[in-house]
């Protein structure tokens, strides 16, 4: 018994010191260390700072439209009846072919009362220089003189007007002069283009202020940008626009601003602006359509890395750099990073370390603090 | 008392065998009905109060969920509580209510509360609802929606969804005792309208019109019903979407005759919602989990077989190739848990059985004792039953039979050992049995008292363990109670069945019988003897060695640290991943399903199933952001493994084989745990600094600094900085000019943000019974990136489209991840996990290291919690309870000895006890827990019960025998050897298969049972060998004390941080304002002619006295030779004269007098009126003054503006110069006015505190008050009275006069004598008038005073005609201000006002000129002026009156 508790009390003593810890100093120099198996399981890469196109692009939407010579709205010269059309919606046409055949008694009137007014008129210039020579001898009174000579000249006026307007239409004036009129004439196409909509219907009367049809000319398509206040001070003249079609993100379209608005839109806030497309584009755009894209404010190349690259702790940007590599593993550095623009894939690096190779890929699970 | 029951007893056989049989019958039914759990559920008292809330983010729904809740909470009765998570959708509110409360009375008060917190919430915010009625041990049945191999393609996570929402969810609902089936994960099917945007923009239409078209050509109707004949038709009009094609021809608008349909903008398909929670499965990817939740209290053993029975059921309905996989099944627990109990219990029986044969040496009386076991065991189940106790591994897995049979023990031991004495020598059975039940009857009396001592004494001993509360009395209760069940039972058996069955079963033994036993004594009676001599001889050796020992148990009691419950071993794994805050749902999903995939590719035979639930279910019971997960490892049985030999050791080598997924660290540990821990703190880690404050940032710096600090720490294995900030955002910051300039509203442009990315349900589809939610939300390529939001189109009020980037700076920040809060605080914690070292002293390590390095700036404060909190709760608890109950004993020790020493004597097993206990511990390198505080416990009443057996036989031998002390204790340990080895021994055994056993959950009792075996090897030795050695000493030496010596350790280190409360005192530095009846009081007590009158009236009181004037008295002395006296000598004689006027005159003199005091108090009166007058006139004057400067204050700023507005106008040249200097003209002549007005203030200011005497500055309240007076014209007005004074007086003067006229009256009294012989007193009385003969100048005077008393008299009455007349002017006077103020408050102010308004507003807008606005503004100004005049002339001669007529 009593041997029991020497042996206890001293196993007690013994084993008491024993009881001490050991404690391991994990090494901390402040790299991480990430083991080529961890690099390959995370399919990490490793790649340095390039230099990459930076564009400082501005979202707009906007309408493809004809330019102002590229766009024709036809419409009668002279009231009357189309009696025939002779193209259809979409046809191109040249300029100077023929769209429709109008007829009508106002047309008949017009060439009446050219007919008439020149007749008149070879009277009323006889009337005139009969009356001038009279005058000349101080015979004829002031008031006839004047009097035969306002007579003729407004019938001269009125003659010429009537005859331009024949002649607009393409009629022979001479052959109305002498009494033979036209049952009805044909209007052609001002510009080169593409038929749009015809509205015109044959038998309808028609009088001066209704278009028949418009023609757009899909060579001289534009792209109108709806650019908003804030953004026009960075918006000029001479900056490329990159825009597709809504919804085509595939096809993307050159064009190049030739025209900033000066004035905004009351209803809209917005100011229009003009590009040009570029020449090869031009076919894929019809008129009309909306389209929406980028203007390229600005482009500059700056050192970048790709958007993966950086790890985010602490409300911190990092980037990991190769420092060592060993058989096993490799020894990273993690570095503050300053960043500057951040697009879809990449982030601008502003003060560029000097460093060599860095993580690119699969560092997001990676923590540095 | 318990002799008589014994007796009863044995006398009644029967009875007593039928009692026990009903016991056992009762039993056996009661171990088919009592519920059966793993452990005690400790969850508090608690109800989760759930909001979701999809879109909004964690400050708002800090802000405008989680705040107005608790408040509300804040007020209900009984909360002990309250805390709170918010994050990104989710606020949880976690209300903690006392125990007391109940289960629904804590639900119905939310439930009232509730609404009222409804409605502080903005309703389109999300509405809250309590959590399920359920606790940590709730989740008793978790399974994935898993796919039969060959099946893969055909299921998507949608489809699995679907079929646990529609099929599995429903039919598994409605089990009795399940209270909710939560779903997670999986995608949520929708049908969903992708828009996309440009498209929507060509069409140049807007996202609203496509969810209004959508909402309005989706609805159902009836059209009652028609009657045809004999038939009624009933009417339907179904205009319900059935389809994608029905959706995709939904028509938006009408463009010009072309209908744009839906499917002209968007893609309708199968969407999902947007989700918050995911679940991997066995790295295979994204599965469905389903969590079947327990009601509190139910018994889950039933629930989990309806379960069970329940998804059999399901598994055949289920479409081809989908089954059922429970992982994680509260059933396998409590079978393995049961298994251990049961194993516990039967070896322990059996090795109870064993050392009691062994020791006893008989099998007739090992097995009457071992009857004890069951029929204990069956007692304390049927109790258990009744008291609602569960049993399991705390309950009935800390039953120790050998302390339940150790009064058996002695008793049956004490009757065998008198039966062989008794020999074997009779015949007659009848006879012996007679003296059988007469030994058992003696015996069991004798020995029950000391056994039931002993056991009371262990009941005692579990009061400080039903004293404990919170976890660890919710932990321990149970377990107290089975204990105290089962030695109640063995009490009431040993009185009854015990007695009965000794004299049924024990026959005397042959003692000559060499059996195994009587060997074993002896060699230990051979060992023990020389022991004990030895150390008789050897006192000082031994008992010092018994102190060293104690200290040296101190001293080791400090290293071996503690922790709160040893944790029971769930046989699964949760591993905790910490991913980065902000990581994405998939991303986390596809981390989660490469760890599935490392650990099933490493550990083939450990690893049973692995599911990782992610984030939040939808019932988010514990709120998870995406980035969170709990990777539930199911574990194949240990004998399978191969990689590692215990858990540790797993859990490192997983640990090893993840670090192939850099930058992740991992927390173990156990589902049941997690969530005990999570629902009782809410934090699950053993340690948890938690930092209190307000600001965020602050808090979490110091969080940062304190994870930096403690991380070299020995034994803080996974540091956790809870994550609070850092959640990655977008953050759209809408510019108030720019929307005001286009003319929206935020609320709509709040709507097309969240229906643009967050989507928005605009109806439902139904498949049949299932309803699918049809959702509108732009594509998922539109959703992409920060430029799709910048570009989403919003319209302006002009109904053009603009990209929302116009109205708003939208750009990336970082935003609180997650705002824990507790009872109102916002807090930050720092978890801690403990590791290879004990929880006390790593929590001791980092309080000093914080204690030292962390300052905080006031206000914030930090606080310690986890499982150390209840670690501490529980030491705080024992520290009271465990000296009260030592004291208990103490006390009972005492009583059953009636003797102070024997107390002492064997309350001393109690320190030596412990020292076994602790030495025990440390060799087996356990930490001090409550469970082995509990089995420190059990081991002091066991101790003592060995010690009450030895004295009390000693004693007996001392009181039988005498003698030599030294010979009674050499053979009373002998004769006692026997038992004592026996009951300890017992005892001993019967835990050590809990000491030893590695069975599931065994580790919760080991700690105890390690403590009472080790605990009881020293305590027998002392009651061996030390016991009897004090009982030497204390019998034969007199005054030696002993003071139990006991180390209680107590830590705890409260932070204190004393809240500075800054308090600031405004300082007035306002000029005091002085009404009406403040001035006239300053002015009465301060004016001094009101002081002169005051005096007056004095001097008139004071002559009042001068009324009764006699004459001066004359003393004369004379002497006169004629005068002789009969002696004949001259008398000198002595005399006094006294002459008065007619009493009339002092009469008449007197009524002058007092009409003089009255008159003196009427001219005083008067003066203070005059003054009240003068003083009011003033003050109404300045009232007038400041009225009127207000008004020109007023004109004078609308003159201001005017000339601003002028001299733009003049600028732009709109007005000519002469109309401005005219503005400026008068805008001058406006301040001059006002310039003199101030003057005049003053002036009349200055004027009044002359009057007033007053030096200190003061103001009058602005406002025109208008004087109220009466007039009535009587004679009481003072001025009348004065005059009728006046008048009187007079009167009284010409009565005076006349009195004057009356005789004076003279006294004469004299006495004389002389200083001679035979001189006598001569004495002499006179009495004359004095009648004025020449009354001249008396007459003349009278007649002064009657002309006076005339014209007196005239003048008074022309002076009343005067008043008369002056009041009667005044009077209309005032009727004709009072008809003018009348006017100007009915006709004119109204007319005044109108006029500036509309002259201003008339000017303003061109319609008059400047010289008629002036003509109005003059116009309007002198009304105003007017009135203020009217009101002050109105008081003027109110006041007026008032002086007149009402002094």
């Amino acid at each position: 018994m009593k041997a029991t508790a020497y042996i206890l009390l001293i196993s007690l003593f013994i084993s008491s010191c024993n009881h001490t810890k050991t404690e391991e100093e994990s090494t901390d120099n402040n790299l991480i260390e990430i083991s080529k198996q961890q690099f390959e399981a995370e399919q990490m890469e490793l790649g340095t700072i390039a230099q990459i196109a930076f564009p400082a692009k501005l979202y707009f939407s906007g309408y493809i439209k004809p330019s102002t010579n590229g766009w024709a709205k036809v419409g009668l010269p002279v009231e009357g009846i189309v009696q025939q059309i002779k193209v259809n919606v979409g046809q191109e046409v040249k300029k100077g072919d023929p769209l429709f055949v109008i007829g009508g008694n106002p047309f008949i009137d017009l060439q009446k009362e050219f007919a008439e007014s020149s007749a008149r008129l070879n009277q009323l210039k006889v009337d005139f220089n009969r009356v001038s020579l009279l005058y000349k001898e101080n015979i004829g009174t002031e008031k006839e003189f004047v009097t035969a000579q306002s007579a003729y000249q407004s019938e001269l006026a009125m003659n010429n007007a009537i005859k331009m307007k024949l002649e607009n239409i393409g009629l022979n004036v001479d052959r109305i002069a002498k009494g033979s009129l036209y049952t009805s004439y044909t209007i052609t196409a001002p510009i080169k283009g593409f038929i749009t909509d015809i509205k015109a219907v044959v038998g309808e009367y028609t009088d001066q202020q209704e278009d028949l049809t418009s023609i757009v000319d899909n060579e001289q398509l534009r792209l109108q940008l709806i650019v908003f206040e804030k953004d026009i001070a960075s918006v000029h003249k001479g900056q490329k626009v990159e825009f597709h079609a809504s919804g085509n993100l595939q096809e993307i379209a050159f064009a190049n601003l030739d025209f900033v608005g000066k004035t905004v839109d009351p209803d809209s806030k917005s100011i229009e602006c003009y590009a040009s497309i570029e020449a090869e584009y031009l076919n894929k755009y019809i008129n009309n359509q909306y389209v929406e894209g980028e203007i390229i404010l600005s482009s500059d190349t700056v050192s970048a890395l790709p958007v993966d690259a950086v790890i985010q702790a602490d409300d911190q940007s990092y980037i990991l750099s190769l420092e060592q590599e060993t058989d096993s593993s490799y020894l990273f550095q993690k570095i503050h990073l300053q960043e500057g623009r951040i697009t879809k894939d990449y982030v601008e690096v502003i003060e560029n370390p000097n460093v060599d190779k860095i993580i690119i890929k699969g560092a997001y699970n990676i923590m540095v603090d | 008392m318990l002799e008589k029951i014994i007796d009863f007893s044995v006398k009644n056989k029967l009875i007593v065998i039928l009692f026990t049989l009903t016991v056992v019958g009762f039993g056996l039914f009661s171990v088919l009905k009592i519920p059966v759990g793993t452990v005690p559920d400790i969850t508090n008292n608690q109800v989760q109060i759930i909001t979701t809330s999809g879109n909004l983010s964690t400050q708002e729904i800090e802000q405008f969920i989680t705040a107005p809740v608790e408040m509300e909470m804040a007020n209900l009765p009984g909360v002990e509580e309250i805390r709170s998570v918010s994050k990104f959708g989710i606020s949880l509110v976690t209300v903690v209510f006392e125990d007391k409360l109940g289960t629904y009375l804590p639900r119905q008060l939310i439930a009232e509360k509730i609404k009222v917190a409804a409605t502080n919430i903005p309703e389109a915010y999300g509405a809250p609802d309590m959590g399920p009625i359920s606790t940590g041990l709730g989740e008793i049945y978790q399974y994935i929606l898993d796919v039969k191999p060959g099946y893969e393609d055909r299921y998507s996570p949608m489809d699995l969804r679907t079929i646990q929402d529609w099929i599995v969810k429903r039919r598994l609902s409605g089990i009795n005792g399940v209270v909710e089936v939560n779903s997670w994960g999986g995608y949520l099917k929708q049908y969903e309208v992708a828009i996309n945007p440009s498209l929507l923009k060509s069409m140049d239409l807007t996202l609203m019109e496509v969810f209004n078209a959508l909402e309005s050509n989706n609805s159902i109707s009836g059209g009652a019903y028609i009657e045809k004949t004999n038939q009624s038709y009933f009417i339907r009009g179904d205009g319900q979407v059935k389809s994608i094609p029905d959706i995709e021809k939904i028509v938006i608008a009408n463009k010009a005759g072309h209908p744009v349909l839906i499917k002209d903008v968007a893609k309708v398909h199968f969407g999902y919602a947007n989700r918050f929670g995911a679940i991997t499965a066995n790295g295979k990817g994204e599965t469905i989990l389903g969590q079947i939740m327990m009601l509190k209290n139910a018994d889950s053993k039933e629930v989990i077989k309806a379960v069970h029975d329940r998804v059999e059921e399901i598994q055949g309905g289920l479409p081809e190739g989908v089954f059922i996989n429970p992982i994680l099944e509260r059933g396998e627990l409590i079978g393995k848990t049961s298994t251990t109990v049961a194993e516990n219990l039967i070896l322990g029986a059996i090795i109870v059985l064993f050392t009691v044969i062994l020791l006893l040496g008989n099998w007739r009386s090992a097995l009457v004792i071992a009857s004890m076991i069951p029929l204990a065991l069956f007692f304390t189940i049927s109790m258990m039953y009744i008291f609602g106790i569960d049993a399991n591994l705390m309950s009935l897995g800390a039953l120790d039979f050998g302390i339940i049979i150790d009064g058996a023990v002695i008793i049956v031991e004490y009757i065998a050992l008198k039966m062989n004495l008794l020999g074997t020598n009779l015949s007659n059975s009848d006879e012996r049995q007679k003296q059988m039940d007469q030994i058992a009857n003696e015996g069991a009396s004798k020995m029950m008292k000391s056994a039931i001592f002993g056991q009371i004494i262990i009941l005692i001993v579990f009061i400080p363990i039903l004293s404990l509360q919170g976890v660890e009395g919710k932990m321990f209760h149970p377990m107290a109670l089975a204990f105290s069940f089962a030695i109640i039972g063995a009490m009431i058996m040993g009185l009854t069945w015990l007695p009965v069955a000794s004299s049924l079963f024990l026959k005397p033994v042959d003692e000559n019988k060499k059996t195994i036993s009587k060997r074993l004594m002896k060699r230990l009676h051979i060992a023990y003897e020389p022991s004990i001599l030895w150390a008789c001889r050897n006192k000082k050796i031994v008992l010092g060695l018994a102190i060293l020992s104690l200290i040296a148990t101190g001293v080791i009691f400090t290293r071996i640290g503690g922790e709160f419950v040893p944790t029971l071993d769930e046989g699964d794994f949760v591993i905790q991943p910490v991913l980065k805050t902000g990581t994405s749902l998939s991303k986390t999903v596809e981390t989660t399903t490469r760890m599935e995939q490392i650990l099933m590719k490493e550990f083939p035979d450990e690893v049973d199933q692995i599911v990782s639930r992610i984030g939040a279910a939808e019932v988010p019971t514990d709120p998870m952001s995406m980035e969170e997960v709990d990777m539930i490892i199911k574990l194949n049985p240990k004998s399978d493994w191969v990689a590692a030999s215990d858990k540790e050791e797993l859990a490192e080598k997983f640990k090893e084989a993840l670090s192939i997924i850099p930058g992740i660290e991992y927390e173990f540990t156990q589902p049941i745990e997690m969530r005990f821990n999570e629902l009782i703190t809410g934090v699950r880690s053993d340690i948890a600094i938690k930092i209190y404050g307000e600001d965020l940032d602050y808090i979490n710096e110091k969080a940062n600094e304190i994870k930096k600090l403690i991380a070299d720490v020995p034994g803080a294995g996974d540091i956790i900085l809870e994550k609070t900030t850092g959640l990655p955002q977008i953050k759209v910051d809408y510019k108030r000019d720019k929307i005001a300039y286009y003319g929206v509203d935020i609320a709509t442009l709040n709507a097309y943000l969240s229906t643009a990315f967050g989507g928005q349900i605009s109806g439902v589809v139904f498949e049949g019974e299932k309803r699918f939610d049809m959702v509108v939300r732009l594509q998922d390529q539109s959703r992409t990136d920060i430029a799709d939001i910048r570009r989403l189109m919003v319209p302006v009020s002009s109904g053009h489209q603009i990209p929302l980037a116009e109205l708003a700076d939208i750009e990336y920040t970082k935003g609180p991840a997650k705002i824990s809060r507790e009872n109102t605080r916002r807090r930050v914690v720092v978890a801690v996990n403990v590791r290879n070292r004990d929880l006390q002293s790593v929590i001791e390590d980092i309080q000093i290291l914080i204690d030292q390095n962390i300052k905080l700036t006031p206000g914030n404060y930090i606080e310690y919690g986890g499982q150390f909190e209840n670690l501490q709760n529980a030491t705080n608890r024992l520290m009271l309870a465990v000296p009260v109950s030592l004291l208990l004993i103490f006390i009972f020790l005492h009583f059953a000895f009636k003797s102070l020493k024997d107390a002492i004597m064997i309350f001393t097993a109690i320190p030596l006890a412990t020292v076994g206990g602790v030495f025990l511990l440390w060799l087996r390198g356990m930490p001090f827990s409550v469970s082995a505080g509990v089995g420190f416990i059990a081991l002091f009443g066991i101790a003592v019960l060995n010690g009450i057996v030895l004295i009390e036989h000693l004693k007996e031998l001392l009181h039988e025998n005498g003698g030599n002390i030294k010979n009674i204790i050499v053979r009373g340990t002998k004769d006692r050897l026997r038992p004592v080895l026996l009951t300890a021994g017992a005892a001993a055994m019967g835990f050590l298969p809990m000491a030893i056993s590695t069975g599931a959950g065994a580790e919760v009792q080991r700690p105890l049972a390690t403590v009472v075996i080790g605990g009881l090897i020293t305590s027998t030795l002392l009651t061996l060998i030390a016991l009897p050695l004090l009982f030497e000493i204390f019998y034969n030496v007199e005054r030696i004390q002993f003071f139990p010596f006991k180390v209680i350790r107590s830590k705890g280190t409260a932070v204190l941080i004393g809240l500075m409360l800054l308090s600031s005192t405004s300082l007035s530095a306002q000029k005091q304002e002085l009404k009406l009846d403040q001035i006239i009081e300053i002015a009465i007590n301060n004016n001094k002619q009101v002081k002169a009158s005051e005096l007056e009236v004095e001097k008139a009181n004071v002559m009042k006295g001068t009324a009764f004037s006699p004459d001066k008295t004359t003393i004369a002395y004379s002497t006169d030779e004629n005068n002789i006296a009969e002696n004949g000598y001259p008398l000198k004689v002595w005399g006094v004269e006294q002459r008065i006027d007619f009493p009339g005159l002092y009469v008449s003199q007197g009524k002058m007098r007092r009409l003089e005091v009255d008159i003196a108090e009427t001219e005083m009166s008067i003066q203070k009126s005059t003054l009240q007058k003068e003083l009011s006139l003033l003050y109404y004057e300045l009232q007038m003054l400041q009225s009127q400067l207000n008004i020109y204050r007023q004109l004078d700023s609308v003159l201001i503006k005017l000339e601003q507005f002028n001299e733009r106008r003049y600028e732009v040249k709109d007005i000519s110069q002469l109309d401005l200097l005219n503005i400026k003209a008068k805008k001058n002549r406006a301040m001059v006015t006002e310039n003199n007005l101030n003057l005049s203030i003053n002036n009349t200011l200055k004027r009044l505190k002359v009057v007033m005497n007053y030096n200190e500055d003061f103001t009058i309240p602005v406002s025109s008050e208008l004087v109220v007076s009466t007039i009535s014209v009587s004679d009481s007005l003072l001025l009348f009275k004065w005059y009728e004074l006046q008048n009187q007086h007079a009167q009284s003067l010409v009565k005076v006069e006349k009195n004057k006229m009356l005789p004076d009256i003279t006294f004469n009294y004299f006495i004389g004598s002389n200083s001679y012989e035979n001189a006598q007193n001569y004495q002499g009385f006179e009495v004359g008038l004095a009648i004025p003969l020449f009354f001249g100048n008396h007459s003349a005077n009278i007649k002064a005073a009657k002309l006076t008393e005339q014209s007196q008299s005239l003048r008074f009455s022309n002076q009343m005609d005067l008043i008369r007349n002056e009041l009667e002017k005044m009077n209309g006077e005032q009727k004709r201000y009072a008809t003018l103020i009348d006017n100007y408050n009915q006709v004119e102010k109204p007319l005044a006002d109108e006029m500036m308004r509309t002259a201003l507003k008339a000017y303003q807008l061109g319609g008059v000129s400047f010289y008629e606005l002036s003509a109005n503004l003059e116009e309007a100004i002198n009304i105003q002026m007017n009135f203020f005049e009217n009101v002050f002339n109105y008081n003027r001669i109110s006041l007026e009156m008032k002086y007149y007529s009402n002094y």
